[in-house]
């Protein structure tokens, strides 16, 4: 009685419904609703879990495995895809073209689309593993009050039947469909080298929902032959394509101009959105005008009209450097700063700046270089594999980079190897640390993949590897560094200050653990203090302390 | 100043390999590379149609080595040519068209393949390989555009062997 009493308080009735909201909005915080944790594609959980206890993540062990069915015909094994997690249900997109919702407690199979006796969302343009099956990661929203999960993939029901990508919302909960979108990236024709046949892909960008719409970049099938980059935005209430946003990295959208893909996932923060392209040249006899290729650019999210780009390799140095990392916006100390590390191996880092229309103001490069590069200055950009996004901490962002010896050594080092630097210091304190991320191969000339994409809970990095290890790294604020190194990962700790040079913590490794398959493309999601990871040994796991 | 350190190493290289340039000429085999791969040459889905080269010259000199067997064979001064060649994906570069002795190194692009003189290889990122005066290269690149950069050198006999 006494209890029903003090239900009837108004006051304690407030109270408690704003404990609930709290508790509701806080452990949804505690989810991964997207590929890089949100629009922001900050790839950092901001929340204290157990994740981001030093004492705690030794402890870290496997708690369940699934695998994914195989394939069917046109459909290829494993996950390029990375989990999202949203009220304790992991969703992931598979090779062999269906898409899965999974108990986060157990991993048991929640659901699956389409079902098992329907055709796969396959492409039957496969030429690499941006297209093989559902390689873009999901994003979790609301439609209209129903949680929804929306995911990019090939489908041949439509279009020309040959696998044209688009996007499809589902209910969360139970899978049902709540909308399709029309053609997003077209497949007009199979013909090797074609240019009279569109050969798009959605590929790995990620679908972003921002500003009641969703994002999503358009790239091409492995450069055969290279496309016209495209962003796309469709009404996030119906899937229909919002004709009054038009992006397109060359030319005219209507030209026959070609490049500049958006191989990464938009972005999207304040009243914009953020992508970064491909290459442009290809061998073609003459730079397209205007041409927006490899470039990190910002555009109205109303219009898709460009704010400001930011073009460090000039067409004549194009040798493919695709900027396949996608955008980072970082609410630092100093400001709101735009970064990724370009296909080349140089991280630059951009202020964002005002929302009118000017030129970016850029905070700095690393390596060190004037920006734009020029034919005289001795550097090569090219088709190298500085390919996975960064994950911001405060100040903080890590990624991989191609290192002080980049201009000197080649770029192979630089695979295995995270930096983190220090956004918003001086140049000469840029550095924070870096490490070679062990349970990784050798170092290999025919080796092109070492590390997935880093994800970061309060210091802590997590980072998937090609010998499919997770390895959890520390920052060294957090726990003693194992070690000092020098920041030039060519010159011995003897030689380091002679040589003008300083030395930078080597952080302590807290776990590697093995897993099985590798995690080249994959990143960890963070989510109410557990691990969810996939591999492309066709497996997702899930990992607690 | 690196680069003027990566030249002065070039020189250095340069005068090495030229000697034993003279001496015999024959491809050097990549130390890291693997066994030829298979290909299928006559797959015509496989290339685009030939794309022109258009090199990108970073440094063009030329230099008096002193060694005096050279010297005695009119070969004492040499043409040093540093150029970076950008080859798109899915081509066949059926004769590389830089003359004299090339000291080739692959800068990007993970699906190159040469055939000097009928020696078909594999090449990796970083690899570097020699093509000795009178050869013929050519080049195949797969799904990746391949960056090289190639420092030629020439005298007037090694010209001459490539008419």
């Amino acid at each position: 009685m006494r209890h029903d009493h003090l239900l009837q308080s108004t006051p304690l009735r407030i109270a408690i419904f704003l404990s609930v909201v709290s508790f509701s909005a806080c452990k949804k915080e505690q989810e991964w609703h997207s590929f890089h944790y949100n629009s922001m594609r900050t790839s950092s959980q901001p929340n204290s879990t157990a994740l981001s206890d030093p004492a705690r993540v030794p402890s870290l062990a496997v708690r369940w495995t699934w695998t994914a069915p195989p394939p069917g015909p046109g459909g290829n094994a494993g996950f390029r895809a990375s989990p999202v997690v949203n009220d304790n249900i992991v969703y992931i997109g598979n090779g062999n073209g269906y898409f899965y919702a999974l108990n986060g407690d157990t991993g048991a199979l929640r659901w699956q689309y389409p079902p098992a006796s329907s055709p796969a969302l396959v492409t039957q343009f496969q030429c690499n593993p941006s297209s093989y099956g559902i390689a873009s990661s999901a994003t979790i929203t609301d439609i209209n009050g129903t949680d929804a999960v929306i995911f990019a993939a090939p489908d041949q029901s439509i279009g020309m039947h040959l696998g044209d990508s688009r996007l499809f919302a589902l209910n969360a909960k139970t899978g049902a469909e709540i909308w399709k979108s029309p053609v997003i990236a077209r497949l007009t024709g199979l013909t090797s080298g074609s240019k009279t046949e569109f050969h798009e892909n959605i590929g790995y960008s990620s679908p972003v929902v921002f500003n009641h719409h969703v994002y999503v970049g358009i790239g091409d099938q492995c450069d055969n032959p290279i496309q016209k980059g495209r962003v796309v935005a469709v009404h996030l209430d119906t899937g229909a394509i919002d004709a009054a946003f038009s992006y397109c990295s060359t030319g005219t959208c209507g030209d026959s101009t070609r490049g500049g893909g958006v191989w990464s996932p938009v972005s999207g923060a304040g009243q914009n959105v953020y992508m970064t392209t491909g290459n442009t040249k290809a061998g073609a006899p003459t730079e397209p005008s205007p041409n927006n290729g490899l470039s990190m650019i910002k555009l109205d999210q109303n219009s898709g009209a460009i704010i400001w780009k930011f073009q460090p390799v000039p067409w004549v140095l194009d040798g493919d450097p695709d900027w396949s990392a996608g955008a980072t916006i970082m609410s630092a100390s100093c400001g709101a700063v735009v970064i990724s590390t370009m296909k080349d191996g140089w991280t630059h880092a951009l202020d964002d700046g005002p929302t009118v229309p000017g030129p970016p103001s850029r905070r700095w490069t690393f390596p060190p270089a004037t920006i734009p590069f020029t034919p005289g200055d001795g550097t090569t950009h090219g088709d190298t594999r500085y390919m996975r996004g960064g994950a911001s901490w405060g100040d903080v962002y890590i990624t991989m980079n191609g290192g002080l010896n980049l201009t000197v050594s080649g770029v192979l080092g630089g695979y295995r190897r995270l930096h983190a630097f220090n956004v918003c210091a001086a140049e000469a304190d840029r550095l924070r640390w870096l490490i070679d991320v062990p349970g990784t191969s050798p170092p290999n000339p025919s080796q092109r993949y070492y590390l997935g994409h880093p994800t970061v809970t309060n210091g802590i990095v997590y980072v998937g590897t090609d010998l499919g290890h997770l390895v959890v790294i520390a920052d060294p604020s957090l726990v003693p560094a194992a070690g000092f190194r020098c920041s030039n990962p060519d010159v011995t700790n003897a030689n380091c200050i002679a040589s003008g040079y300083k030395f930078v913590p080597q952080p302590a490794v807290l776990k590697d653990i093995p897993l099985s398959g590798r995690m080249v493309y994959n990143e960890p999601a963070l989510a109410n203090g557990r691990v969810y990871v996939a591999t492309e040994g066709n497996n997702v796991y899930m990992l607690s302390p | 100043m690196k680069r003027f350190f990566m030249i002065g190493i070039s020189f250095a290289i340069a005068e090495t390999v030229i000697v034993l340039a003279s001496l015999g000429q024959n491809p050097s085999p990549s130390p890291k590379g693997s066994p030829a791969r298979e290909g299928k040459p006559d797959e015509a889905a496989k290339f685009d149609e030939p794309t022109i080269l258009k090199p990108l010259d970073r440094f063009d000199g030329r230099t008096v080595l002193r060694n005096a067997r050279l010297t005695a064979a009119g070969q004492g001064e040499i043409q040093m040519t540093l150029r970076n060649w950008d080859i798109p994906n899915r081509q066949r570069i059926e004769r590389f068209p830089e003359l004299g002795f090339l000291i080739v190194q692959v800068r990007s692009g993970d699906d190159l393949v040469t055939v000097i003189d009928g020696h078909r290889q594999q090449r990796y990122v970083d690899e570097f390989f020699t093509v000795p005066a009178g050869s013929t290269m050519s080049i195949e690149t797969g799904t990746d555009t391949s960056i090289i950069q190639t420092l030629a050198i020439t005298t007037s006999r090694n010209v001459q062997a490539n008419k």
